[in-house]
């Protein structure tokens, strides 16, 4: 800036309202990236940013956080504007009138070339005013709405649930409002059209203010208020600012405390024991079971019906050793010394003795052995009282 | 025996080129006869390895070895039994009829096939103590055949809770039995029934439910147990990934137009849960963060899980009756107005949740209204101090 220009330079804002656009920078961009990733969460962009935050959970939070400044932002602006009239009773400036419906019809007429020179505003233009004043509503109905989304269940006790998915409509449909009337509005008048710097310099050029705010400074300012009338001020305005913003906090506490929402774990609907089975004892043979059951059963009760061949020699009992003995028993394994592949081998017996005693079965080891049960190629019932019958008999060969 | 001959037929291959396999095999130079070769040479190791067990039984009965006959002629007797150190009593008989019916029995498999660890007679030792524990040891030798099938299962369920020590955890052989093994009939009922031999609780509930009472009725549009939790692949929710993608277990079918159209059920209910907070929260944490827990309820949280019931029945959970209740198990201090608050899935119009219409209503109006004035403001604006622009310049110029 040079030397000449600051000469010239008009304080427009104090450091308190640029720090105060700064906050308003830093909560509503914040605010604007973690609210509308989760209007559109179906988007890749929007999951991409939610991953970046660290997921869902940690963007909610993000946004609430930002949520809290802002309102505590807004409790210092209700203060700096109260300060503004009563201390330093400044005249109103940013109020709608007349003369910006006005403005609005002079600006338009110009444009359309209806008329050759545009509306003389004052400190703030009407489109300033149309900003400004969007703001501050679309600011009260986001903390309105997103007090009913924050605490849904204390909301419900006293509103109809049906407001609580209306306010999450209406939270979503003002913020797509906002976020492209400042990428509209405020970007076109003020970095496009021309890019005012005086909300972070506080200083405007004298033709600056000539051009779009004349009314500012032909306007009569009153005098200064003097030491002893600002301090008399101050001393009434402090206390009573101060306990306003006290009940405000508290009140933003309460907005960001007010209730446990959800439990953190959800306890299964149902809680069935997950082993219980239908039978108590596992068979590692299962389904098997029953046929084995059975079939002992029936074993045990063939014994009243054992049929005893009536032509008992080597030549009708010999198939039953074939079958069930010979594998272990025969002549090329002949296990424990045993054959019973020919009936003299029979009659030799084995390492442990006789396995066939002609005419005594109690003492012929094959009836010992078969009927104590569990020998491998175990020989059912019927065979072993034909065995018996067949020693009993003396064994004969033909 | 087809079986039995083709085995025999290879292992007398195999010892035929067993004196000079290596080598003349090394000599052949095409590579079919190269793959030929490896084959030989493995079956010949396996062979030799065979022919120097110490055990040294089973190259004598080499032949008896792949006969099921062998085996059943001890086997197929009953009462084959010998105790375990449990107190348990393993029976090792298996019923000759049982097995021939069975699809193994009808392929006319050899036993050894599934006995690995059988080379003859004496056995190896029983070193399992329990019943379960023998089955354990067992089922394993599916995968020789089922490798498919079988590598699905390594990270199910069942697998996981039998590697945490929980014998009772489901093997191949409880659901589809052993000696007695059938060509699965994919039958929704005999599935449920099978599930139910070890899971009677859950499957008490099931039955009870919408779907279970349906697949009693003979209607198999409904899910049986293996459509939701997989088949090999069974999924329980002890997975916090079973939980958190339930949803799309449910949108299956319930997205479903055709199905649900025979049903006169609606197919808005995914997309209305997706669109809502607990919906998109969930959908966020499967793309985000699939391996977290989340406290957003799924479908069946709030619609109940096995005893899933129609929303119209007054036992539902859903039921508008019993909806606070259900609401209240995550918002404990929910109360009358708060359900009212979810939109019961249907889309916002004008008969029902009509605020919530007219508030989207309202900003679908007011954004392109406010927005596109503001554009036409702008536009307007831009063309003449455009114009304007280049008349100062030209008057400069000149």
């Amino acid at each position: 800036m040079s030397s000449t220009a600051e000469s010239t330079s008009i304080l427009r804002f104090t450091v308190s309202d640029r720090l105060e656009h700064i906050a308003q920078i830093l909560t509503f961009v914040p605010l604007a990236v973690t609210g509308l990733v989760q209007r559109y969460p179906g988007r890749g962009l929007s999951q991409g940013i939610i991953n970046l935050l660290g997921g869902i959970e940690s963007v909610r939070i993000i946004h609430r956080v930002f949520a809290a400044i802002l309102m505590v932002a807004v409790v210092y602006h209700v203060g700096a504007i109260g300060y503004r009239r009563f201390v330093l009773k400044i005249p109103r400036s940013m109020g709608p009138s007349r003369a910006d419906l006005r403005a609005a019809g002079q600006a338009l007429a110009y444009n359309l070339r209806r008329s050759d020179s545009r509306p003389q505003q004052g400190r703030y233009t009407f489109e300033e005013k149309i900003e400004y004043w969007s703001l501050v509503w679309g600011t009260v109905l986001m903390v309105v709405t997103g007090f009913l989304l924050w605490n849904p269940i204390a909301s419900a006790k006293i509103l109809p649930g049906s407001f609580i998915p209306a306010a999450r409509a209406a939270h979503g449909g003002e913020a797509v409002l906002a976020i492209l009337a400042i990428l509209v509005w405020h970007f076109y008048h003020v970095h496009l059209r021309h890019f005012n710097k005086s909300i972070f310099t506080g200083y405007m050029t004298r033709e600056e203010m000539e051009s779009d705010h004349p009314l500012a400074l032909t306007m009569e300012l009153a005098d200064p208020p003097t030491p002893s009338e600002l301090r008399h001020r101050r001393k009434r305005y402090v206390p009573l600012y101060s306990s306003g913003a006290l009940v405000l906090l508290v009140g933003i506490w309460l907005f960001v405390s007010f209730e446990d929402t959800a439990i953190t774990t959800i306890e299964p609907l149902e809680n069935p024991a997950v082993y219980a089975p239908t039978s108590t004892t596992i068979d590692p043979l299962a389904t098997t079971t029953t046929t084995i059951t059975t079939r002992t059963t029936l074993s045990s009760t063939t014994t009243t019906v054992i049929v005893i061949t009536e032509d008992l020699t080597w030549a009708t009992i010999s198939p039953v050793f074939e079958a069930k003995c010979l594998i272990c028993h025969g002549e090329a394994n002949q296990a424990a010394g045993l054959s019973l592949a020919t009936f003299d081998d029979a009659i030799a017996g084995g390492d442990d003795g006789p396995s066939v005693v002609p005419g005594d079965p109690g003492t012929s080891m094959i009836v010992a052995i078969q009927e104590a049960g569990g020998h491998p190629g175990q020989l059912d019932a019927n065979e072993i009282a034909n065995v018996r019958a067949w020693i009993d008999a003396g064994a004969p060969e033909k | 025996m087809d079986t039995d001959r083709n085995i025999d037929s290879d292992l007398n291959a195999a010892s035929a080129d067993r004196p000079d396999g290596p080598s003349r095999t090394a000599r052949r130079s095409s590579v079919q006869r190269l793959t030929t070769g490896a084959f030989v040479l493995i079956a010949c190791t396996a062979l030799l390895m065979l022919a120097f067990d110490p055990g040294g039984v089973a190259s004598a009965q080499d032949d008896d070895r792949f006969n099921n006959d062998t085996c059943l002629s001890c086997h197929d007797v009953p009462s084959l039994e010998a105790p375990l150190a449990s107190g348990e009593i393993l029976n090792a008989t298996v019923d000759s009829d049982t097995y021939a019916a069975s699809v193994h029995g009808q392929l006319e498999l050899p036993c050894v096939l599934c006995h690995t660890d059988i080379e003859g007679f004496p056995h190896p030792e029983v070193v399992a103590e329990t019943l379960r524990d023998f089955a354990v040891e067992r089922y394993t030798s599916c995968f020789g055949c089922h490798q498919d099938q079988y590598s699905a299962t390594v990270d199910n369920v069942h697998a996981r809770a039998l590697a945490e020590g929980n014998s009772a955890a489901a093997i191949c052989t409880d659901c589809h039995g052993a000696h007695d093994v059938a060509r699965p009939t994919h039958n929704d009922v005999d599935i449920a029934q099978t599930c139910r031999s070890c899971h009677s609780e859950v499957y008490d509930l099931y039955a009870g439910s919408v779907h279970g009472a349906a697949l009693t009725d003979g209607n198999t549009d409904v899910p049986t147990c293996t459509d939701c939790h997989g088949v090999h692949d069974s999924q329980g929710p002890t997975d916090s990934n079973f939980h958190l993608f339930s949803p799309q277990i449910c949108a299956d079918c319930h997205a479903d137009q055709e199905l649900m159209g025979k049903y006169g059920i609606s197919t808005d209910v995914f997309d209305t849960y997706v669109s809502d907070f607990h919906g998109s929260t969930v959908v966020l944490f499967e793309k985000l963060a699939p391996d977290q827990e989340t406290n957003k309820p799924v479908c069946v949280d709030c619609h109940g899980v096995h005893h899933i019931t129609a929303p119209t029945d007054p036992e539902s959970t859903v039921f508008k009756e019993n909806l606070l209740t259900t609401c209240q198990r995550c918002h404990p201090d929910a109360t009358t107005n708060f359900p009212a608050a979810w939109l019961s899935h249907y889309q916002p119009s004008p008969g029902k949740t009509t605020l919530v219409f007219v508030v989207r209503l309202f900003y679908r109006i007011l954004i392109p209204v406010v927005i596109g004035t503001m554009l036409v403001y702008i536009v307007i604006d831009f063309a003449r101090r455009g114009r304007s622009h280049r008349k100062v310049e030209r008057v400069q110029h000149s």
